[in-house]
């Protein structure tokens, strides 16, 4: 199994982000674990000890929900997102994996218009080695602010 | 004012004219007549000010407040406006204090809002300070009544109004008092902001008609239609509404032939999103209640929140959602609440649209000229009705805003 330096985990980062702003949704999904947490939240409400944030999916199946949503159910403008995320900072490397967080600045651009920051904050995340390749088990979305513009319906 | 020529004369309210959304005036009267008016805004939670000297702030349309409980445990609300230049003075959000201290000239209140101290006011080695006959108790904050409903703070900017239990109706305390009335504990908590009209979002939560129509989320997986049993309930003053889902019925496909096509066939790959327990003795699963002009309480399945709308001008709002729990849940009913927050919010796989269905009218009315809406679904009558495809709750809310803007 591969090794997780600063490199690999970069690289599962940068990826995500590439997938979501080319809107290939449909495989946010395959970049967790089967068993894999993405959440996103404000740190406000980390702070105060909030269970509950703006999203909050448990598995692989919760996320796919979330895609079919944004495909077949939900209505919204046409947008898409522009990422930029900084080089991760690594935390230790523990039995379940390696802990590494990453600032990022997301753009929403809707049909017409200027190109808009919607959200900015930090990944949290629990990355993993699998046979695949390097996993989020657990993407955490710190927002900086505790608003939200009009409705997030593409991940962060 | 005379709505009139608003098409708010009458006894129907089945119609608006579109420039009640984007009129600067007709914002600014609002704000004298509705939210500094008679009417009840509601500000905040009880659980969010446990102990004495907490504070928060918060928003009365655009009058800026502060909610604050006293070394005597009482709840009081007063204007966040210094008497001296008018500066917020409190701008941290929250905290605890003894008294608030304005930070441009460091005048002093008391948490019941009384002037105490001026800095400087006897000035320095004889020289300036305030004049001999500056009264200090003529410079109080300006303070606002403030009443309580299960654990729910309102206030009212009015001197004299009607008791906030008489204001809401009784199905609709009963309602609050059913769904909230226990130790609450805040799970969650955000802002969506939306630019649209504040009274698009308001009568939108009165508007039992769009819910399976706009939101396929939930009528795709069964969760929500409009032939589950259910209905409109109106207070007796006509100004508050509690719409609500009783149980399932038997599908009715047919009823839904004029609707987008669904794709009935389609399943969740993780059922546990809508996993839930009854929750209340009466067998409502989904209620929502309007509050004339701020409150919308939530119970969607055991997914329970407030929102409170705060206008930002004609054209913008903001909604302030708390996601609550109880005391009393078990650690698997609290892990069903999260999982349901799903379906609510700004990312609200069910919600969502709401977002942004506010400005979809918004951006196309900017131009209208003399035209109104049409609120005709259910009749004209502004009454309780046992179907929920009426707009008999957003007549309602035109009923209300009358009586505000123009009271007999």
């Amino acid at each position: 199994m591969m090794t997780l330096d600063a490199a690999a985990v970069q690289q599962l980062m940068l990826r995500y982000a590439d997938a979501i702003d080319a809107d290939a949704i449909e495989s946010w999904p395959d970049f967790f674990t089967p068993d894999g947490e993405y959440t996103v939240i404000s740190r406000d409400s980390l702070k105060r000890g909030h269970l509950i944030g703006v999203m909050q999916c448990c598995g692989q199946g919760m996320m796919r929900d979330r895609v079919m949503g944004l495909r077949d159910a939900n209505v919204y403008e046409p947008h898409c997102y522009r990422h930029v995320v900084s080089a991760p900072l690594l935390g230790e490397a523990g039995a379940e994996g390696v802990e590494a967080t990453a600032s990022f600045l997301l753009a929403r651009i809707m049909r017409a218009g200027v190109p808009e920051l919607f959200l900015s904050g930090r990944y949290e995340d629990l990355v993993v080695a699998t046979p695949a390749g390097p996993r989020f088990r657990r993407r955490r979305v710190v927002l900086d602010s505790t608003a939200v513009d009009t409705l997030l319906v593409i991940p962060v | 004012m005379n709505l009139d020529a608003y098409g708010l004369g009458g006894d129907a309210f089945n119609q608006a004219d579109y420039r009640l959304y984007t009129d600067p005036e007709i914002a600014r009267q609002e704000q004298d007549r509705i939210f500094e008016g008679p009417a009840w805004c509601f500000v905040g939670l009880e659980v969010e000010l446990p102990k004495a000297g907490d504070y928060k702030t918060s928003w009365v349309g655009a009058l800026p407040v502060i909610l604050v409980r006293g070394q005597d445990g009482e709840l009081r609300a007063m204007v966040n406006r210094c008497t001296h230049k008018g500066s917020t003075i409190v701008f941290d959000g929250e905290g605890c204090a003894e008294r608030f201290v304005c930070p441009y000239h460091n005048w002093y209140y008391d948490l019941e809002g009384n002037l105490t101290a001026v800095a400087f006011g006897n000035g320095i080695k004889g020289q300036g300070g305030m004049p001999a006959a500056f009264d200090k108790r003529a410079h109080g904050l300006r303070r606002l009544r403030v009443a309580t409903i299960a654990g729910l703070v309102f206030v009212s900017a009015a001197e004299q109004g009607p008791e906030l239990e008489d204001y809401l109706g009784t199905r609709i305390a009963h309602h609050i008092r059913r769904t909230l009335g226990r130790g609450l504990v805040v799970l969650g908590q955000y802002t969506q902001v939306m630019h649209n009209n504040w009274k698009l979002y308001m009568e939108n939560t009165r508007d039992s008609y769009h819910a399976s129509l706009l939101h396929v989320f939930f009528t795709t997986f069964r969760l929500n239609r409009l032939d589950m049993a259910g209905g409109m309930a109106v207070g007796e003053n006509g100004w508050n509404t509690l719409s609500y889902t009783q149980g399932t019925q038997k599908f009715n496909d047919e009823a839904y032939a004029d609707a987008r096509a669904l794709n009935t066939d389609i399943k969740l790959q993780d059922p546990s999103l809508v996993a839930n327990w009854p929750e209340f003795e009466d067998g409502i699963v989904s209620s929502i209640t309007s509050v004339f002009p701020s409150l919308i309480m939530q119970q969607i399945s055991n997914s329970l929140a407030v929102r409170q709308l705060v206008p930002k001008g004609p054209d913008k709002c903001e909604l302030v959602w708390t996601l609550l729990g109880t005391v009393e849940d078990t650690p698997a009913q609290t892990g069903m609440r999260v999982k349901q927050s799903n379906l609510v919010g700004p990312a609200g796989l069910v919600s969502m649209e709401d977002g942004i269905i506010g400005n979809f009218v918004q951006r196309s009315i900017a131009s209208a000229r003399g035209e109104r809406t049409v609120m005709r679904m259910g009749g004209d009558g502004v009454v309780s009705q046992e179907s929920r495809v009426t707009e008999a709750g957003v007549r309602a809310f035109w009923k209300a805003y009358r009586a505000h803007m123009e009271p007999a």
